[in-house]
């Protein structure tokens, strides 16, 4: 199935997200909150992260869990702020190797979430501070550390291919 | 007539650090302005996000529990700090006239110092270190709202940086 970059681009003109990116302010605006929201998350995921990975003991993985909220609300402003991007010009996006595995790292990232509640939650809640995570936690906190190291990595590399100068490889 | 004796002087020198080696360097290969984009992006994010979160969770917000030791993570923030130092001085080097002469830079430069001087308050003076206390005392949230706004300015600083740039490169 072939996508349209113009019917997408179409939603944003219907719904004025194009008119408020194309105002003098309105691209930086929208990468500010794009990256406030990246930053929150990976202070707050990235920081539960570390200390199953064992960094900072001392600090009770429990309370460090509850600064994940934070973290899914900042992740919903960036994938707000991100669709924003896309819908306003979605022939620099589709076709772009850098935002198709960024999708792809936010998909297992997504995944990798929900392992972490099957898996891993209950003994984090129970685990007193200077506790080790068992091994199962210590994956899942990897994965995630790594593929959202690597969504922020490909949004940067995101301009490397911005087309027509570079071509996507296997589209 | 002295501001533009000062604002010459300023290009010899900002032209002299452009035609350095290292400067053409970075400005050439073709990963160093890319790679240290990279790390700074990952650097300011880490450190800036922690510092948030932890700005949200002193002013109440989330589940209510005891704060955590949180200056334990304090040396990594500051390896963070000292990347990001690093990696921006490496991408002025690249291009030190954009930067330069562009008053937003020195504005996200005296936003992120205040927002550093004022988290690391919060964290000596505050109180989040293991035996402080358990709830955020009016000091703490005052200083918490503090390091928060002045995070959220730097933060917009920086990205309207590249969107504000009038002058990439100087000319002999």
């Amino acid at each position: 199935m072939m996508i349209d970059p113009h019917a997408i681009q179409g939603i944003a003109r219907a719904t004025g997200v194009f008119a408020v990116m194309n105002t003098r302010w309105g691209w930086p605006t929208v990468e500010s909150l794009h990256f406030i929201g990246l930053a929150t998350l990976l202070g707050t995921v990235g920081l539960l992260d570390l200390r199953i990975l064992g960094v900072g003991r001392g600090v009770s993985m429990a309370s460090l869990h509850r600064l994940v909220p934070f973290g899914v609300a900042a992740f919903g402003l960036s994938f707000l702020t991100g669709s924003m991007f896309f819908v306003t010009m979605p022939d620099q996006y589709l076709f772009n190797p850098a935002f198709q595995l960024k999708l792809c790292f936010m998909a297992i990232a997504g995944l990798n979430t929900a392992a972490f509640y099957v898996v891993a939650t209950r003994h984090i809640d129970a685990a007193k501070p200077d506790d080790a995570a068992p091994l199962s936690a210590k994956i899942v906190a990897l994965i995630s550390l790594l593929c959202w190291t690597a969504v922020i990595v490909l949004g940067r590399v995101i301009t490397i291919f911005r087309p027509p100068f570079h071509s996507c490889p296997w589209c | 007539m002295r501001r533009l004796r000062l604002n010459l002087c300023s290009m010899h020198w900002l032209y002299a650090i452009q035609e350095t080696g290292f400067s053409i360097w970075v400005r050439e290969s073709d990963w160093a302005l890319f790679a240290a984009l990279i790390v700074h992006t990952l650097s300011m994010g880490l450190l800036l996000g922690t510092a948030a979160a932890i700005d949200l969770r002193v002013l109440g917000f989330g589940a209510p529990a005891p704060l955590p030791p949180l200056a334990i993570f304090a040396p990594m923030l500051h390896g963070a700090a000292w990347v990001s130092v690093v990696s921006g001085a490496v991408l002025v080097a690249g291009y030190p006239a954009k930067a330069a002469l562009n008053p937003l830079f020195y504005i996200k430069l005296a936003l992120l110092i205040a927002a550093l001087v004022i988290t690391r308050a919060l964290w000596q003076r505050g109180g989040l270190t293991p035996g402080g206390p358990i709830v955020s005392s009016p000091v703490q949230r005052r200083f918490a709202i503090g390091s928060l706004l002045l995070i959220v300015l730097a933060l917009i600083a920086g990205k309207f940086l590249a969107h504000t740039a009038q002058v990439l490169l100087l000319l002999p």
